[in-house]
C-alpha cells in the first residue's frame, strides 16, 4: 500500500508542486495588490478564490486525469505494473485516489491562504475608498466555503469521468479532447441553470446537478456562487453524486490497463459505430509536397473542428429547446438561429485551446515524431502548415458559421431578438487566434498536452489577475469588447474608440510573436527547453 | 547507385556531462552493407540521428553521398530510406493513404514498387495503420522506406519486436534484396547472428567510441579464441590485443585481436595452443564485456628462467 502511494506520488508530485506554487503566487499577488484594487479587499480575494478554483477544477482535473489514466501506458510501464503481484484493481484505486487527493489538497490550502489574508486585512475594509456593500467576516468565510465546495466538487466531476474514459481512449491527447468536450457540457449546464425566466424539469436539474455537482451552488438564477436555497434537495443531490462518483471509481479500477480487443471481435459487433476509411478509397490526387502537407493537416484539423461545431450545434439546439423564452417554445429553429452565433463564439474560446493542443501533441510523440522528421519534410514547413491550416479551419468553421448565421440577425435588428453585434466579430476571432496560438506555444515548448492547456489558460489568468486594477481595466480585451457592444447598442460602433486599435493590434502582434516563438520551439527533434537547460548546465 | 557512400569523421556529441559519441570515424563505401553494433546506450541511434540531420553534432563532419546533413538535411533524407526501431506511423491513415502522402516528398518514388511491396507483405491497403499488427507495421515501414529506391538505407534495429521467424524472413528478404540492388546499407542491430549473415563490414561502438571496425570476414580471421596452458605463460607472452581471459583449471581461454601475429609468436616460443573460430556475437561480447584480469601475473625474471 505504502509503496503504491509512494509510486503515485513520485509520478505526479511535479504537477502538485506546480499547483501549490501557482496558488501561493496568486495569493501573494492578491495581498500585494490590495492597495490598488477596485473592490473591497475581502471581496476581491473571495472573487479571486472563486475564479481560480473554477479554472483550477477544469484545467488541473484534465491535466491530472491524462496522467492518471494514460500516463503509464504512454510511458510504457503499464504492462510491467500489471505484471506485479498486486491486484490491478487495487493498484488502479490507489492511483485514482492519490491523484484526487493531490488535486483537492491545493484547493484547501488555497482557501486557507485566502482566509488568513482576509483575516489579517479585515480592518482595511473601512479604509477602502470605494466601499461596495462590505460583508461581515462570517459572510466572507461562508462564501469562501462555497468556493471550496465548488472547486472540490467540480474537480471530482471532471477528474473521475475523464479517468474512466481514458481507460478506453489510451492516449493523453484524446483525454484532453474529451476534457474540452466535458468543459463545454459543463458551460452548457451553467447556461441552462442560469437561464432567466426558464422553468426547469426536476429531472433535468437533477441530472445536471449530479453530473456537475458544482452547479448545486451556482443556480437559483443569481449571479455568482450561492448556498443552495433548498438544503434537503442539495443533500440528496450530493448523495446521488457521491454514489455516481463511487461508481466511476469502481469502473476505473475495473477497466484500468485493459487490453485492446482483437479487431475481429470489434468488427463482429455491428452495433458499434465505426467510421470506415472511406477517404482511403477515394484516392484524392496529391501533387507536390505542399499539397501533401495541406492534405495531412486538413485530415487532422478538419475532424477536430467539425466535431467541435457539431457539439456546439447540439448544445445550441438543446438550449434553444429547453431555454426558449416564454411564448416562443414552438419556434425552435428560430431560437437556435438567434442563439447559435453567440454560443459558437464563446465556446470557441475553449475549443481553440483543444484544437491547438490536439493538432500538435500527437506529432511530438517520440515515435511518430521520429517517423515524419526522418522523411524529407521541413520542420518549419510542417509547423506553419499545421498552424495556418488549424487556425484557418477553426476560424472558418466556427467563426465563419457564427458570422453567416449572425449576419442576418445583426443586419435586421427588427427581426428576432439577439445579443449579437458586429463587435463580436471585431473581437472574438482575434481572441480565438490568440488562445489557439498560446496552446500551440505551450505544447511546442513542453511537448506535452498539459503544457498546451496550461499555456492557453494564460489569457484567462492574466485577464483575471488584471481585473481588480481600475487603471488596467480599459485595456482588458473583454472589457473593450463589452464597451464596444454597449456603444453599438446605442448605434455608435467605432473601432477606433475604447483602445481597440491599441489592444487588439497588440493581440495581433502577440499572435505573430508567439507563433514565431512556437515555431522555434517545435522545429528541433529535441525540445528547446531541454537544449536551453543543457546550455545552462554547461555554464 | 551512388559511388560515395557514408563518411563519418571525428564525430562527437554530448548531452550535458554525458558524452554519447567520442571521436567516431567510419567510412562506408557505396554498395556496402555495414552493421553498427553496440549495446543499448552505446550511441548507435545518436549516430543515425546525426546522419539524418535530426540532431546536430557537437563536432566532426558527416557526409552521405557527398551531402552534409547539417547543411542539407532534406536532400539527405530524399536519398535515404530509413526504418527506425519501434517506428510509429500516422495511426489514422491507411497504407494506401500513407503511400500517397509520402510520394510527393520523394522525386524517385515508385508507386508500383510500393504497391508491389505491400502486396508481397500482405498488408491490407485500406485498413487503418493503428489496426495493423506489429509485424505488418514493420513491413509497412519497410515498404515506405524503400519505395523511392533509395541509394542509402539506414535500418535502426528494425526487426526488434518481431518473432524469430519474421526476423529471419525480414533479413533474408530485405537485406539480401538491398544488397542485390546495390544500395549502401547501414544496419544497426542487437541480433548479431542475423547481422553476421548479411553484413559486409561491422563496427563495434562501445560507450561512444568505435572500438573495432573492419570487414566481417577479416574480423573473424583476426579475432580468435586461443586455448593455452597456464604453466607456459609469462607476462611477456601477454598479447598486445588481449580482449578476454577465462581460466579453466590449468588452461586459459583467451580472445585476442590480431590473432595471426600472436599465433606466430606462440609458435616461435613453442607454446602449445589450440585456436577456436568465433562467431560475431562472441567477438562483440569480447570487445564489450571482455575482462583481462585473469591473465597470470608472473614476474618476468622467473618466467624467463622457466622458459630457458
Amino acid at each position: 500500500m505504502i509503496q503504491l502511494i509512494w509510486k503515485a506520488w513520485r509520478e505526479q508530485w511535479q504537477g502538485f508542486a506546480a499547483i501549490l506554487v501557482i496558488a501561493t503566487l496568486v495569493i501573494l499577488w492578491a495581498w500585494i495588490s490590495i492597495p490598488y484594487h477596485i473592490l473591497v479587499p475581502n471581496q476581491m480575494i473571495v472573487e479571486l478564490v472563486m475564479g481560480m478554483t473554477l479554472f483550477y477544477s477544469i484545467v488541473a482535473s484534465i491535466a491530472f486525469a491524462m496522467g492518471t489514466a494514460c500516463g503509464e501506458r504512454e510511458m510504457g510501464s503499464l504492462w510491467y505494473t500489471v505484471s506485479l503481484p498486486v491486484s490491478t484493481r487495487y493498484f488502479a484505486a490507489v492511483r485514482l485516489l492519490m491523484g484526487l487527493a493531490m488535486l483537492l489538497l491545493p484547493i484547501s490550502l488555497f482557501v486557507l491562504y485566502a482566509l488568513v489574508v482576509v483575516s489579517i486585512n479585515w480592518s482595511s475594509v473601512t479604509m477602502d475608498p470605494f466601499p461596495q456593500e462590505p460583508e461581515t467576516l462570517s459572510e466572507v468565510q461562508m462564501r469562501l466555503g462555497v468556493a471550496t465546495m465548488i472547486g472540490m466538487l467540480g474537480t471530482s466531476a471532471f477528474y473521475l469521468p475523464l479517468c474512466v474514459i481514458g481507460c478506453w481512449l489510451r492516449t493523453k491527447a484524446k483525454v484532453l479532447f474529451m476534457g474540452a468536450v466535458l468543459t463545454l457540457l459543463f458551460l452548457f449546464s451553467i447556461f441552462i441553470l442560469n437561464g432567466v425566466g426558464v422553468t426547469h424539469h426536476w429531472l433535468q436539474t437533477g441530472l445536471l446537478n449530479v453530473l456537475f455537482p458544482q452547479s448545486i451552488f451556482m443556480n437559483d438564477q443569481m449571479p455568482g456562487p450561492q448556498l443552495p436555497s433548498n438544503t434537503p434537495m442539495a443533500i440528496l443531490y450530493l448523495a446521488v453524486t457521491l454514489a455516481w462518483q463511487l461508481t466511476l471509481g469502481f469502473l476505473f479500477a475495473k477497466f484500468y490497463g485493459r487490453e485492446p480487443e482483437p479487431m475481429a471481435e470489434v468488427r463482429s459487433r455491428w452495433w458499434l459505430l465505426s467510421v470506415p476509411p472511406v477517404l482511403s478509397k477515394l484516392a484524392v490526387p496529391i501533387r507536390g509536397p505542399r499539397s501533401a502537407m495541406l492534405w495531412l493537416e486538413l485530415r487532422q484539423a478538419g475532424p477536430l473542428v467539425l466535431f467541435g461545431m457539431t457539439l456546439v450545434l447540439m448544445l445550441a439546439g438543446l438550449m434553444a429547446m429547453v431555454n426558449a423564452p416564454a411564448g416562443q417554445e414552438s419556434r425552435w429553429f428560430g431560437n437556435l438561429q438567434s442563439r447559435l452565433p453567440e454560443i459558437t463564439l464563446f465556446f470557441a474560446m475553449v475549443w481553440a485551446a483543444a484544437v491547438g493542443t490536439s493538432l500538435y501533441v500527437a506529432d511530438f510523440n517520440r515515435q511518430l515524431g521520429g517517423f515524419w522528421r526522418s522523411r524529407p519534410i521541413s520542420p518549419q514547413g510542417w509547423f506553419w502548415c499545421k498552424y495556418v491550416v488549424g487556425l484557418a479551419a477553426m476560424l472558418l468553421v466556427m467563426d465563419g458559421t457564427a458570422l453567416v448565421v449572425g449576419w442576418s440577425l445583426i443586419s435586421d435588428p427588427s427581426g428576432r431578438p439577439t445579443e449579437m453585434r458586429w463587435a463580436h466579430f471585431a473581437c472574438f476571432p482575434l481572441l480565438h487566434a490568440l488562445i489557439y496560438t498560446l496552446a500551440v506555444l505551450g505544447v511546442s515548448g513542453t511537448r506535452r498536452a498539459s503544457g498546451g492547456i496550461l499555456c492557453s489558460f494564460l489569457f484567462w489568468v492574466v485577464t483575471l489577475a488584471a481585473s481588480p486594477f481600475l487603471a488596467l481595466r480599459p485595456y482588458s480585451p473583454l472589457y473593450i469588447f463589452s464597451e464596444l457592444v454597449t456603444a453599438e447598442r446605442q448605434g455608435q460602433l467605432d473601432l477606433v474608440q475604447h483602445h481597440y486599435p491599441l489592444v487588439y493590434g497588440g493581440i495581433v502582434l502577440a499572435i505573430m510573436l508567439l507563433a514565431f516563438g512556437a515555431s522555434r520551439f517545435a522545429a528541433p527533434l529535441e525540445p528547446g527547453w531541454t537544449r536551453l537547460w543543457l546550455k545552462m548546465a554547461r555554464g | 547507385m551512388s559511388d560515395q557512400g557514408i563518411s563519418i569523421q571525428h564525430l562527437a556529441k554530448s548531452y550535458g556531462a554525458n558524452q554519447v559519441l567520442r571521436d567516431v570515424s567510419l567510412e562506408i563505401p557505396a554498395g556496402q552493407t555495414f552493421a553498427l553494433l553496440g549495446r543499448n546506450g552505446a550511441g548507435k541511434t545518436t549516430t543515425i540521428r546525426i546522419l539524418l540531420g535530426l540532431i546536430p553534432a557537437d563536432s566532426g563532419r558527416v557526409t552521405l553521398d557527398g551531402l552534409d546533413p547539417a547543411q542539407d538535411a532534406l536532400a539527405v533524407r530524399r536519398r535515404t530510406g530509413y526504418l527506425a526501431e519501434d517506428q510509429t506511423m500516422y495511426p489514422w491513415m491507411t497504407a494506401s493513404e500513407l503511400c500517397r502522402f509520402l510520394a510527393p516528398f520523394y522525386p524517385t518514388w515508385d508507386m508500383a514498387w510500393a504497391h508491389d511491396y505491400l502486396a508481397r507483405f500482405e498488408i491490407p491497403l485500406h485498413t487503418r495503420i493503428g489496426r495493423l499488427s506489429k509485424g505488418q507495421s514493420v513491413k509497412l515501414g519497410v515498404a515506405v522506406a524503400l519505395a523511392h529506391r533509395p541509394p542509402l538505407v539506414i535500418l535502426d534495429d528494425p526487426a526488434m519486436g518481431l518473432d524469430p521467424i519474421a526476423r529471419k524472413e525480414f533479413n533474408r528478404d530485405l537485406v539480401e534484396h538491398l544488397q542485390t540492388s546495390g544500395s549502401t546499407v547501414l544496419y544497426s542491430s542487437h541480433l548479431l547472428d542475423e547481422v553476421e549473415a548479411v553484413a559486409d563490414a561491422v563496427a563495434i561502438l562501445d560507450q561512444g567510441t568505435i572500438v573495432r571496425h573492419g570487414a566481417t570476414e577479416s574480423l573473424r580471421d583476426e579475432v580468435k579464441q586461443i586455448l593455452l596452458p597456464v604453466s607456459g605463460l609469462t607476462a611477456r607472452t601477454r598479447p598486445a590485443q588481449l580482449l578476454d581471459v577465462r581460466r579453466h583449471g590449468d588452461r586459459l581461454a583467451i580472445i585476442v585481436d590480431e590473432a595471426p601475429t600472436y599465433l606466430r609468436r606462440l609458435l616461435e616460443e613453442g607454446i602449445e595452443h589450440e585456436v577456436v573460430d568465433l562467431r560475431l556475437d562472441e567477438i562483440f561480447e569480447a570487445y564489450v564485456i571482455g575482462r583481462t584480469d585473469d591473465w597470470p601475473d608472473m614476474p618476468v625474471t622467473e618466467t624467463v628462467a622457466t622458459v630457458n
